[in-house]
């Protein structure tokens, strides 16, 4: 495209410091992370989910004490009043604050879904990663054992133990991870069993590879990614577990409450309509559901190697 | 094919097993008996109570012999009264509660697969944008929260259509749409991965190479790939179905099952608890068998490979 | 002889988050009717983009044929809508994959997969398409073809898969052929059984053939005419003896070092090009292959040099041909 006219003998000189050029040409290298990072920050609705839970878990602690309410304390000069200035929330049929008491609710529904989320992974990866680590038949036998749990209606048990423990925070954590640690089993299993695979790839190729590299970029990230996935994931789960729970009469005993109780009571006072009681628990539950779930597909869409452009 | 099909039905036999077994046992770890005769007892009740729990026979005979009067298809008694059984609350509420199930099944699976479809086929555009909101949006709020809605807007403040109980079909489509939230919201995110994961293959390359019209490849090529996913969890689904029935049947009056149980949990009708979780428990471990046979006939590649997961 | 097909200047972009890649940055080759033409380059080269963009299978947005023309007996393709273009697939131009294992729907019988196309373009009723499509099968070797149109793609073995892909691509006897990289997915006897039958069909069939590859034997084996394709643009052009005896770019020159040959002596090392290709988002303004060429001067970094004939038809894109450098082509000659 340049004029012929320009091109000077001069130009036809030999260069040899052309190959430096090769080496260092290309856009710049992102580590996996920071790759993973960037493109969760460029899913809005995941950021949007983050920012909640961040604000959750922050009114979850502050909150209780700023209106000046505590959650337990009953006036019944001041029942079922709609939300104002006094109440930002207003209060409930037993004249308690509803503001003090969502924000308590929050810790205990908070407490429940990230409890019942750390069990399960703590189970799953002891379960799992000794299943895919032994191998053979023991992972046989394991794995089967997996599957018939896996089998049994899982809300049908939990209802049946809650009934059988009595109700209380500790009951419905042992109720919900009694098989909720199953499909993060199943996934630590597989992801063990794909990482012993690689060992043995790079035990054959090891003659020049860096068994850093290869972790750094092969096995962390494909092991860590799906599992931070579930975990996130399994928090609405039991969110919702519970509060499904709480509607059915087996949630966290009175003056305790959770989002789920707080629904369940409400259910009286819809009655003489006092829709607010149930619409200001609902819309946190629904809100936190929402936060977890996005974030959880958000993670999963910018771990995806596939999505990688 | 019969090879497989018979070991599906094994494991299904197998897990059954080990609820009854769970399940029993659960009852007599609750502290104190919960089968033991109390002043407040209609009359004839006990009897019925050492009639078929055999309270006077050692464990492991009362084992056998609940093992086998459940063979008999005999769920057992109540604490209400002497003459309902569990068989009672099956045959009067299991049809309402099948109806209500099966139309939300209905409506879930086909609003959820058009969901899903449309927003893998507008993939990053303003319908996919839509439903996927719909989506989240209907695995954010708890169902409780939504036949709520329903109620309170729909039937009260509009109305609609009636706000509660069981008769007419206007009477089921309330209920019907709670309970379908859930499991459309699912489905139309599974669905929507599964299309745009059977877009990218090769596969769908070939079609359009060979001048197939989109709506071609589209139905006869990616549609029947995609679904697959769908119909393994279907499982899952009908499990959601269920426990969600106990909730809007709780919440919209009707005499359903789910209502029967819920009520059983509120007055702590032990024998009730039990006879329903086995039962629930049998339906559902058969449906998942059903679904793991089902798939054999629309996956091809299943029937040499008995049964890989 | 008359051209079937003829890509001139054609570019094609994506878009991406972080900008626009030039995949294709103006290349030009024909294909007369009846002959082979192989394109040949390393990953990321272009030329999968380019024989896929021949049948317009890359989805808009993000590809955006920026400007050029590929003619078709003699009508543009870039111009025809999408249900003209679906007259065209499969009919005038058959196309096969490069993996056997996933290139063939896993739901639906081998049979029904080839009448497809029969129905759409040749108006067959099933039936006869049934009978068309066992015809078929026979043609490229499959055994059995009667039973084996009745079964699913994962009881064949890659080499049938990819007789069956063949089968699907020459169903309505297509005047041009496309096969992207045919062979790299299967084991090397299955490769030479594929190369066979492709050539066997073609004798029969007089189609023109366009193999994308990066096996240089491939293009030995089965081609009349090579293009050699560089970071999206053509390095060089010619007949299969002019590239393989005389290279004249520096790049084919490394491609044909870098093979092992038989006869080559024991110890003789192979020579492998040294470095990765230029990041198509950022192109470099001149050579693209400067950074890697053991014969670059001051020109090439800044002046990009155009295709010259060489003669005999025999194009490349060097400033070694320019005459102010004829002392470094001495070094380049030998």
């Amino acid at each position: 495209m340049q004029p012929e006219t320009r091109l000077t003998a001069d130009m036809f000189r030999p260069v040899t410091d052309n190959f430096k050029d090769a080496e260092t040409i290309g856009r710049p290298s992102i580590s996996y992370w920071a790759d993973v990072w960037r493109r969760l920050r460029m899913n809005k609705l995941a950021m949007v989910g983050l920012v909640v839970i961040i604000l959750l878990v922050l009114m979850a602690i502050i909150g209780p004490m700023i209106s000046g309410y505590t959650y337990y304390k009953q006036d019944f000069t001041s029942k079922n009043l709609q939300p104002s200035a006094e109440h930002w929330f207003g209060t409930d049929s037993s004249g308690r604050d509803m503001f003090t008491r969502i924000w308590f609710g929050a810790r205990i529904s908070l407490f429940i879904g990230v409890a019942a989320a750390f069990i399960d992974f703590v189970l799953g990866v002891i379960y799992g990663g000794i299943s895919g680590l032994k191998g053979g038949r023991v992972d046989n036998i394991m794995m089967r054992i997996a599957e018939v749990l896996y089998g049994i209606p899982y809300l049908l048990m939990v209802i049946l133990l809650m009934v059988v423990m009595g109700p209380g925070l500790l009951t419905i954590i042992i109720a919900m991870t009694i098989t909720g640690w199953i499909p993060m089993a199943r996934l630590v299993r597989g992801q063990v069993l794909q990482l012993k695979e690689q060992e043995y790839v790079h035990a054959a190729t090891a003659l020049g590879a860096d068994t850093k590299w290869i972790l750094m970029k092969h096995i962390i990230p494909n092991t860590m990614g799906p599992i931070l996935v579930n975990v996130t994931l399994t928090v609405p789960t039991a969110i919702f577990a519970e509060a499904t729970l709480s509607f059915l009469g087996l949630g966290i005993p009175a003056p305790r409450a959770s989002w789920g109780t707080m629904a369940n009571d409400a259910l009286v006072s819809l009655l003489i309509g006092n829709v607010y009681q149930l619409f200001i628990p609902g819309f946190f539950i629904s809100l936190t559901m929402f936060a977890f779930n996005v974030l959880g597909d958000g993670m999963r869409d910018a771990l995806d190697p596939r999505m990688r452009k | 094919m019969l090879r497989y099909t018979l070991q599906r039905l094994g494991w299904a036999l197998l897990t059954l097993w080990v609820v009854v077994t769970l399940t029993f046992s659960l009852m007599h770890l609750i502290p104190g008996n919960p089968f033991a005769k109390e002043g407040n007892m209609p009359p004839g009740v006990f009897e019925n109570l050492m009639k078929y729990y055999n309270l006077d026979q050692p464990l492991y005979v009362q084992y056998w012999l609940y093992l086998k009067s459940l063979l008999a298809l005999d769920f057992g008694p109540s604490l209400k009264s002497s003459t309902i059984t569990v068989n009672d609350y099956i045959s009067e509420g299991f049809p309402v509660s099948l109806h209500l199930g099966l139309q939300a099944l209905l409506i879930g699976v086909t609003l959820g697969i058009i969901l899903g479809v449309i927003a893998a086929l507008y993939h990053n555009r303003f319908p996919d944008y839509l439903s996927m909101i719909l989506a989240i949006i209907g695995i954010s709020v708890p169902n409780f929260i939504l036949a709520t809605v329903f109620i309170n807007y729909v039937a009260v403040e509009w109305g609609w259509l009636p706000a509660a109980t069981w008769g007419t079909w206007k009477h089921t489509i309330l209920p019907s749409l709670a309970l379908a939230a859930m499991p459309m919201a699912f489905i139309a995110r599974l669905m929507r991965s599964s299309m745009l994961e059977v877009l990218s293959q090769d596969y769908i390359k070939t079609a359009k190479a060979k001048g197939l019209a989109r709506n071609v490849v589209i139905i006869r090529h990616t549609l029947r790939n995609a679904i697959l996913p769908v119909v393994t969890v279907l499982g899952i689904i009908t499990a959601n179905l269920v426990t969600g029935s106990f909730v809007i049947e709780h919440i919209f009056g009707i005499p359903g099952m789910g209502e029967m149980f819920v009520k059983g949990i509120f007055n702590r009708d032990y024998p009730v608890i039990l006879g329903s979780t086995v039962f629930y428990s049998a339906i559902l471990i058969f449906l998942i068998f059903l679904v793991d046979v089902m798939y054999t006939w629309i996956d091809p590649r299943i029937k040499v490979a008995g049964g890989s997961k | 002889m008359e051209n079937i097909l003829e890509v001139r200047d054609l570019h094609i972009s994506f878009h991406t988050y972080a900008g626009e890649v030039k995949a294709v940055r103006g290349i030009n080759f024909e294909v007369k009717k009846g002959e082979t033409v192989g394109i040949v380059g390393e990953s990321g080269c272009g030329k999968s983009v380019t024989a896929q963009s021949i049948m317009k299978l890359l989805p808009q947005p993000p590809t955006q044929y920026k400007q050029g023309s590929i003619l078709f007996s003699g009508q543009d393709l870039l111009k025809k809508s999408e249900k003209e273009m679906q007259k065209i697939r499969g009919n005038d131009i058959g196309m096969i994959f490069q993996d056997p294992m996933t290139s063939l729907n896993p739901t639906m019988k081998t049979g029904r997969q080839i009448t497809e196309s029969l129905i759409k373009h040749q108006g067959m009723s099933a039936g006869e398409a049934h009978k068309q499509a066992i015809e078929l099968l026979k043609m490229v070797g499959i055994p059995q073809p009667d039973k084996r149109a009745n079964q699913y793609p994962h009881e064949f073995s890659g080499g049938m898969r990819q007789r069956a892909m063949i089968a699907i691509a020459l169903a309505c006897r297509p005047k041009l052929l496309i096969a992207d990289e045919p062979t790299t997915a299967l084991d090397v006897t299955i490769q030479a059984q594929i190369l066979e039958l492709m050539k066997e069909l073609q004798a029969k069939t007089g189609t023109s053939i366009i193999i994308i590859t990066h096996d240089l034997g491939v293009v030995a084996d089965m081609c009349d005419r090579v293009v050699v394709m560089y970071a999206g643009e053509v390095a060089e052009t010619g007949t299969v003896d002019q590239i393989f005896y005389q290279p004249q770019h520096p790049y084919t020159k490394g491609l044909l070092k870098s093979v092992p040959r038989l006869d080559m002596r024991r110890n003789e090392p192979l020579a492998p090009i040294i470095g990765t290709p230029p990041d198509l988002l950022h192109p470099p303004v001149g050579c693209p292959f400067f950074a890697r060429c053991e014969y670059a001067m001051e020109v090439c970094r800044s002046h990009k040099p155009e295709l010259e004939e060489m003669g005999g038809n025999h194009q490349a894109a060097c400033w070694l041909h320019h005459p102010l450098a004829s002392n470094r082509k001495e070094g380049f000659a030998q």
